[in-house]
């Protein structure tokens, strides 16, 4: 069905935009005629995911589709693993969807609103210093090109183009499937616990080694880091959730509800800062459990924030933090979201941020109604100085001229966009800042 | 010279400019300078994004043009060259029998009396194996055997046309157009035996046009309890055809290999497409995109159409008044009829006068500023009425004229 005249606006309310119209194909058939219509008039058509990009990498001022009804498994899974989904499959019912055939994904992001085709196409990654990203556990993809043909890329067919449009940030076509790897389910024994900021930053490197997940945050202004480690366990084990009060405390009441107050607050009065860092160190953290693990893996937010996050070589984490620390300290700025650091595995897809190194993710946030600016340029500036590549769907100031740089195969991507997509239709005005006109 | 109805390209970043009036009009008139009024264009542009669009919204089953919705052959052309548009429904004999020439697969789209063509039809092979005769009764068919006997003629192809209208019970009456007596699945089934079982036809089509769906306006802002009705009656008279015409085509398919069996209309492409039994779609109206459609809920189609009139008096000063009038639209006469002032904005018809004489006076906002030899723009209702007061229309892309196409009026072919 097709609905137009609304406004599209992204979760963070960074990015709006009326489309020319919007569609809601049912099947891939008609997503198949969607893009036909839109390449005989010449108009060009994006795909939204669930709008959880900061940037405006998914806007669509021509024709939005909006995939929500391509949802599902298409078929089943395969004895090695291999599953595939609908594009529009939010990561949130992938679970449910899984759990009859006891498998489960191997890795995810805290957030779990996006659909599978956007968490892969704009680098959506977990922590973890022996995974990859989303993207990084694609086995093919099921494309629809600019001509409306459905192309389909896996080891075995198109093979050369896989490590491009697994991460393909929707430039060379509109997913319609995605097959990706899985593995048998598994829980999680997560343990979260505040510790001084100079003791994380000095064994960071050895503990991620160590840990499957290892992540920590660290609130300016305080000296404490809150660290997150989590241990994959057999399926099976006996788990230890946390109680249902418990778990809305944490997440709910401290993670989201407490955060929204003093966010508010500080956007008034930026002098208390500092005090209410020190108190949501003191609230937060300290907590043992064990669970399934997209319950792990996933968390909730309702506090509307902005996000920078870029990727850097592992090894340059706690100078790249120590940096920043001082940066803050020297400017005087009152930063009231805490500073998030996360690891990766080297992968081999062409636009990744961890390609061909092992990665470590440094993000900063802001509340939404806070300006950002000048925290943001220049903490962009320290991370790229580390040879840090910004993650896609966040924000930076990057363009394909400096992309160029930092990505060997950027060439190659280029090259796969000028084959698949040389009248641009899947283009916008992001597309066209990063990768070129 | 056919226009290309698929981009090539570059895709555009600012999709429709017809969105942007302020920017849309002024470009349209300037690059039409050069022409004198009455001057009708086509922005390319924008009937590229409807030829589409219907494409789309018919859901993968073939539109076939309907030719009195656009009376201007190369754009039937060039819609017949575009994957998606498959034959022609025409609206007079001697006009299939020109388009036959080029057109291989021609519907005529109501019964015929003409004798001359019918004689001319029925005594050229190629013309009959391209063209189909609408029927409803037996005295048609007795009509083209007294032209020429079955013994002394090629083979005629016949279309039974189906009537869809919704005969109500109660207050509403028949919802529909009165067009053809054939209504019930047994009518169909006993008519298509007739013909069959009658030497020197050929039964390979069926047709049911939903006027009623297909050209009822149903989401007016100001009326909306009106048009809450008109989408209830819609969705009514859908429920019930859907299910009536599938039972006829079944009847009639067990008498005869039926080569399609076409619905439509532009205001009904989804609903039609998603009935099984329908093979193609007819529809026209959408590719001009009269301002009739600006007010259905489904689809909005682009301006592709439009035309100008000069202002050549100003009886008062509030008033500017126009050479040029009547471009009234089919359908039963009404003010939703007749033409619209689009540009300048703000300009409205005379209620004494409206636009039915040769001068049409505006009234309105703008209407003061405006002088002799300014230039008005209009949108037509629906769609054909254009090409019977134009003998061309300028193509408009990239704010400049690319071509000129006549009109069939322009070639001198007014079949109706």
């Amino acid at each position: 069905m097709t609905a137009t005249g609304a406004m599209w606006h992204n979760w963070a309310r960074t990015e709006k935009v009326m489309p020319l119209r919007v569609e809601r194909p049912r099947t891939t058939a008609a997503l198949q005629r969607a893009v036909r219509a839109a390449a005989g008039s010449g108009i060009r058509i994006k795909a939204i995911g669930a709008g959880h990009s900061f940037t405006g990498i998914a806007v669509a001022p021509g024709i939005q589709l909006e995939l929500e009804d391509l949802s599902g498994l298409s078929g089943e899974p395969t004895a090695d693993g291999l599953v595939t989904l609908f594009a529009g499959t939010r990561l949130h019912d992938i679970p449910r969807l899984l759990a009859p055939y006891g498998l489960a994904m191997e890795n995810l992001g805290d957030i779990a609103a996006q659909s599978i085709s956007g968490a892969i196409s704009t680098g959506t990654h977990g922590t973890g210093a022996g995974f990859g990203g989303i993207a990084g556990q694609v086995r093919g993809v099921v494309m629809v090109t600019a001509s409306g043909d459905l192309l389909e890329i896996s080891r075995e067919s198109h093979a050369d183009l896989l490590p491009g449009v697994a991460l393909g940030l929707g430039a060379l076509g509109i997913i319609a499937e995605v097959t990706i790897q899985c593995v048998p389910r598994f829980v999680l024994h997560a343990v979260e616990q505040p510790e001084p900021l100079d003791d994380v930053l000095d064994t960071v490197l050895d503990r991620a080694a160590a840990a499957d997940h290892f992540e920590f945050y660290w609130f300016p202004h305080t000296r404490t880091a809150l660290t997150k480690t989590n241990t994959r366990l057999p399926f099976g084990t006996k788990p230890k959730p946390l109680g249902r009060v418990s778990r809305f405390v944490d997440d709910t009441v401290l993670a989201n509800g407490v955060y929204r107050v003093t966010c508010a607050t500080a956007v008034v009065v930026p002098a208390i800062i500092p005090r209410v860092n020190l108190l949501a160190d003191k609230l937060t953290g300290n907590r043992t459990f064990t669970d399934v693990s997209h319950r792990v893996f996933t968390t909730r937010r309702t506090v509307k924030f902005r996000e920078m996050e870029y990727g850097i070589p592992a090894e340059l984490v706690p100078a790249a933090v120590r940096d920043i620390e001082a940066l803050i300290e020297q400017k005087g700025w009152r930063i009231s979201f805490p500073l998030e650091v996360r690891f990766a595995a080297a992968d081999d897809l062409w636009l990744s941020t961890a390609y061909g190194r092992a990665t470590g993710y440094i993000a900063v946030h802001k509340y939404y109604r806070e300006r950002s600016s000048a925290y943001f340029s220049a903490v962009e500036s320290i991370l790229r100085g580390y040879g840090g590549r910004p993650h896609w769907g966040k924000i930076h100031t990057q363009d394909a001229a400096d992309l160029a740089e930092i990505y060997p195969h950027f060439g190659d991507f280029l090259a796969a966009r000028d084959r698949l997509d040389p009248r641009r239709l899947f283009s916008n005005q992001y597309l066209e800042r990063v990768l070129g006109i | 010279m056919a226009i290309t109805l698929s981009a090539n390209g570059r895709a555009e970043s600012s999709p429709a400019p017809w969105l942007t009036p302020d920017l849309f009009w002024p470009e349209l008139d300037a690059a039409t300078t050069s022409v004198e009024t009455p001057l009708g264009a086509l922005h390319l542009g924008a009937l590229r994004f409807n030829a589409h669009d219907m494409i789309r919204r018919a859901g993968g089953k073939p539109i076939r043009v309907a030719t009195k919705s656009v009376r201007v052959r190369s754009v039937i052309d060039s819609l017949l060259a575009t994957e998606g548009y498959r034959g022609v429904l025409a609206f007079t004999l001697p006009e299939a029998i020109w388009l036959a020439d080029d057109i291989d697969d021609v519907v005529v789209g109501y019964p015929t009396m003409d004798r001359q063509a019918l004689r001319l039809l029925a005594s050229d092979e190629r013309l009959a194996e391209r063209i189909t005769l609408m029927v409803d009764s037996v005295e048609q068919l007795d009509f083209i055997d007294a032209c020429l006997p079955p013994n002394a003629r090629a083979r005629i192809r016949v279309c039974l046309e189906f009537d869809v209208a919704w005969r109500t019970e109660g207050p509403l009456g028949t919802v529909g157009v009165l067009r053809s007596p054939i209504y019930t699945a047994a009518d169909a089934e006993r008519f298509a035996r007739v013909i069959v079982s009658r030497p020197g036809f050929e039964l390979v089509g069926m047709m049911a046009y939903e006027a009623q769906i297909a050209g009822l306006v149903d989401s007016v802002p100001s009326r909306n309890a009106r048009s809450a009705g008109m989408r209830w009656l819609k969705r009514r008279s859908i429920s019930e055809l859907t299910e009536r015409r599938a039972e006829a085509v079944a009847a009639v398919r067990r008498v005869a290999d039926l080569e399609f069996v076409n619905g439509g209309g532009t205001g009904s492409l989804e609903s039609t497409s998603a009935d099984d039994s329908v093979t193609e779609i007819a529809a026209g109206s959408g590719l001009f995109g009269g301002h009739l459609f600006d007010d259905y809920r489904n689809f909005n189609p682009a301006p592709a159409a439009s035309f100008a009139l000069s202002v050549v008096r100003k009886p008062r000063e509030d008033t500017a008044t126009l050479l040029g009038g009547g471009w009234v639209a089919s359908g039963p006469p009404g003010r939703d009829r007749l033409p619209r002032p689009v540009w300048p904005e703000g300009l409205t018809m005379v209620p004494r006068e409206m636009a039915g004489e040769v001068q049409t006076p505006l009234v309105g906002r703008h209407a003061a500023a405006l002088r002799p030899g300014d230039r008005v723009w209009f949108r037509h209702t629906k769609s054909g009425e254009l090409s019977e007061h134009l003998n061309a229309f300028s193509v408009v892309d990239g704010g400049a004229i690319i071509d000129t196409l006549p009109t069939y009026r322009g070639e001198g072919k007014a079949f109706l």
